[in-house]
């Protein structure tokens, strides 16, 4: 393994000229170093089912196999750290989730040098400024996001109460990159003092848009009404300022975001020269079996992306994360219908409340409130609640609760208008003995709440989404190496959608069975079944996937 | 040192907040004189299709000349179906000392609007991306395989014109007919052109300045906006629009014998292809 990755590093110093790594290593004064890496490696097998909604794309009606891996080896010596990243795509629909993607080649590679107070990186780096708010630069394989920048960066520590970070490159695009060039710095502090400390920051970024955006934008412009009409900026710049606030059992963390005019598609092909804002916070309280978080958010023409005109593959491009405040559910059904974040035009408050009130009980409820600014377009609206009830030494454990939700569906998915769910779900396990445990979950999504509970239910008359669904999911696991699990999502009553003349009205069944093994690091998984179609998200960014059938195979390891 | 970053910050945006930004129209096109629509119950047969042919050029392009002639030569293979409008722009046509300036605004907009010229001579055909080119502006090599592979492409729009001339107020009228031979999704728009024929002026020749050259199919001003006029949405076969336009005090140096009017139909939105042009001369 460390001869590949000598050929590799060996590549890295044409890239650079750091040529000292070379004499150093033929002359024999290699201290052995430290050589690091993991592996992540997916493979599908797609099973073609018309009755799921599965086919109509390449994978089912051509391809059948698909896989997607990532290799990354990290080497550590000379003062230097240097990684490299191959990356795997075979008619992978990790990028594009209805259609076949297919490349393969290095994805990520960078040299990195400490120099007393001074770390610089050349090449790619993930980082962010505060929050996120006007840059992150993150990886999140599962929606297919790579959007690290190719670059330069340095860092400057100031004893550990400053640093000062600085940095430009071009944001990755798939294996290309986006012409517009992106610039950044901040200033992050520490300071603590007798009975709270502070974590102010500060930062910027510029994004400079190509000649040919440019001219793309000044096309479109010249063709909108004339009072509409403005000159599209080259150059936008986006200022942050937060601040985290520790005392005692109280954490207080605000940002305030403002970014300069530029040109904002807002509807279709019309362009508008918007500036926008951003607030963020957070404050918690926590002590011995209580807790309280409060969240809010308001976000006013607040999208920034590198590449404006990119259509296709939108959450590839930004610049900057948006958080959402609404709960990130793991169990399925509770998990169906997620509020993406919103970039132009969003108001969002949150409240979550922990409580035990003796040591077997949590209890635990959340409400989440997303509307436009003026607060007369409710986009998306939770109330949660659950309860854990654990006895000290008892192989039992019991979780259960409900979610009420309004989320509308016109926006997040342009589909029908609203979708309003009462889900309640129950979990159980039960330890047989140290290492061997089952679970067995039940959810239940009920449809048209509103109407049901005051006028009477009717699938044909109202209709929502694909109206109710169950799931149910049985897990035996046997630590700490095997893993197996059965389920089952059954559509109970689909909606008769004679506008949606393609959709199945069929009661249908989504089942699937998995099996893990883990020794280890080594890690390998394999699922067969159905996967209806849905929304995707992961941390408010979202993207609708179609419906699954067939293999999947996981495996990852890392050294 | 707070302080020193922010003002530093500060420093860099603000010297670099003044920006030279695109070309953007901010006066409302002049109203035609005539203005009309109909659909027509008799749809027209439809006219073969013409090739609009925008070449790029400058007095000191030494090149230049040479591909002028390839583009005669490809107009002459091809009669009636080749027009050719030679725009000035980029700095090849900063004029020789006390010599006219072909280059105006518009040119260099619609130079910009089809994505700048790699070098020169360089043409636009149809302003299409055509099959085999990156770009939509591509050199002389590229000019006879296009207009060979699209010469016989239909066309969905016939474009008509007359021009009527005023020589005592030196006023030009221009009526145009456009026809929809089938109905098209999209946004249309109308271009006018005015060009002056056989300009004798200083020309860069392979490096020699020739005082005697003459200059063809010199885009002399655009009647309409450099990008067009909105012509139609959606059009159903037999949609027709009827624009008139009158320029008055047409520059006196111009020689109205020499003076061609080119219209043109082309596609609005993220591909601008030309669907028809046809030209009329003033006398």
């Amino acid at each position: 393994m460390e001869r590949i990755f000598r050929v590799a590093l060996l590549m890295l110093p044409l890239f650079f000229g750091v040529q000292s790594l070379l004499a150093q290593d033929s002359n024999g004064n290699n201290n052995g170093g430290r050589l690091s890496g993991d592996l992540n490696f997916n493979a599908n097998f797609y099973d073609r089912d018309t009755l799921r909604g599965a086919s109509g794309i390449s994978f089912y009606d051509n391809l059948k196999s698909g896989a997607e891996g990532w290799l990354s080896l990290n080497y550590s010596n000379w003062g230097f750290d240097t990684g490299i990243r191959f990356d795997l795509f075979n008619n992978s629909n990790r990028i594009f989730p209805t259609r076949d993607y297919t490349d393969q080649g290095i994805g990520y590679w960078f040299v990195r040098k400490n120099i007393e107070e001074l770390t610089i990186t050349g090449g790619y780096f993930y980082d962010q400024i505060g929050s996120g708010a006007i840059f992150r630069a993150y990886e999140q394989r599962l929606l297919g996001l790579d959007r690290s920048l190719f670059g330069l960066k340095a860092e400057y520590n100031f004893g550990d109460f400053l640093q000062l970070k600085a940095f430009t490159g071009k944001q990755k695009f798939l294996f290309d990159f986006n012409p517009q060039i992106i610039k950044g710095a901040s200033a992050d502090g520490y300071f603590a003092f007798e009975k709270f400390s502070i974590t102010p920051g500060v930062g910027v970024v510029n994004r400079t848009l190509d000649q040919t955006t440019i001219q793309a934008l000044a096309n479109a412009v010249n063709l909108q009404d004339l009072d509409t009409r403005f000159v599209p900026r080259y150059n936008t710049y986006a200022f942050t300022v937060y601040n985290t606030l520790t005392a005692g059992p109280f954490d207080w963390f605000i940002e305030a975001s403002a970014k300069t005019n530029e040109a904002v598609n807002t509807v279709g092909n019309f362009w508008e020269d918007l500036g926008g804002n951003f607030l963020y916070t957070t404050l918690s309280y926590s002590r011995k079996g209580f807790g309280i978080t409060l969240q809010g958010k308001r976000t006013q023409n607040f999208r920034f992306r590198s590449n404006v005109l990119e259509q296709e593959l939108q959450n590839n491009v930004q610049i900057n994360f948006l958080p959402a405040l609404n709960r990130e559910h793991a169990l399925l059904l509770l998990a169906r219908y997620n509020a993406q974040a919103q970039e132009l035009d969003e108001m969002a408050g949150t409240i979550d409340i922990i409580y035990s009130p003796i040591k077997s009980l949590t209890l635990e409820a959340s409400f989440s409130n997303i509307t436009n600014l003026e607060s007369d377009s409710l986009f998306y609206r939770e109330l949660f609640f659950d309860a854990t009830w654990k006895k000290r030494k008892s192989p039992w454990k019991y979780h259960a609760g409900f979610l009420l939700q309004d989320f509308n569906h016109a926006l997040y998915l342009q589909k029908e208008t609203w979708l309003n769910s009462l889900i309640p779900f129950a979990e159980v396990t039960y330890k047989f003995s140290r290492k061997v445990s089952l679970r067995v979950e039940g959810e239940y999504l009920l449809a048209q709440r509103n109407t049901r509970f005051n006028e009477g239910f009717d699938a044909k008359e109202f209709k929502q989404d694909r109206n109710d669904w169950a799931n149910g999911l049985i897990e035996l696991t046997v630590s700490p190496h095997w893993s197996f699990a059965l389920n089952n999502l059954y559509n109970v009553n689909p909606a008769d959608t004679d506008n949606d003349p393609d959709r199945n009205l069929q009661q249908q069944h989504f089942y699937g069975a998995f099996v893990g093994y883990t020794k280890k690091t080594n890690r390998f998984s394999l699922f067969y079944g159905k996967r209806t179609d849905g929304i995707v998200c992961s941390g408010g960014v979202c993207r609708f996937e179609p419906a699954f059938s067939g293999v999947q195979f996981q495996m990852s390891t890392n050294f | 040192m707070r302080n020193l970053l922010i003002l530093c910050v500060a420093v860099i945006v603000f010297s670099s907040c003044e920006e030279v930004g695109p070309n953007i129209i901010f006066t409302e096109p002049e109203a035609p004189l005539l203005d009309s629509s109909f659909v027509a119950d008799n749809i027209e047969e439809a006219q073969l299709k013409n090739i609009l042919m925008e070449e790029f050029t400058g007095v000191r392009c030494p090149n230049c000349p040479a591909g002028a002639e390839l583009a005669e030569q490809l107009a002459a293979a091809n009669p009636g179906r080749v027009q050719i409008v030679s725009i000035h722009s980029g700095f090849f046509s900063i004029p020789f000392p006390n010599e006219p300036d072909f280059k105006i605004s518009e040119g260099e907009e619609i130079e910009a609007l089809l994505g700048l010229a790699a070098g020169y001579p360089s043409a636009a055909l149809d302003r299409k991306t055509h099959a085999g080119e990156n770009t939509i502006i591509v050199t002389s090599n590229s000019w006879q395989s296009i207009i060979d592979n699209t010469i016989n492409t239909p066309t969905s729009v016939n474009v008509n014109l007359e021009t009527e001339w005023d020589g005592d107020t030196r006023k030009l009228t221009i009526r145009t007919n456009t026809h929809f031979t089938a109905a098209l999704s999209g946004d249309y728009r109308l271009s006018i052109a005015l060009l002056e024929n056989d300009i004798v002026s200083p020309q860069d020749v392979d490096g020699v300045v020739v005082d005697t050259y003459v200059h063809k199919h010199v885009l002399r001003g655009m009647v309409t906006p450099f990008n067009g006029i909105p012509l139609a949405t959606d059009p159903v076969a037999g949609e027709t629009f009827l624009k008139d336009y009158e320029v008055e005090g047409v520059d006196a140096s111009w020689i109205a014998d020499n003076l061609e009017v080119v219209v043109f139909v082309n596609q609005a939105g993220n591909t601008i292809e030309v669907l028809q042009v046809n030209h009329a001369s003033v006398l």
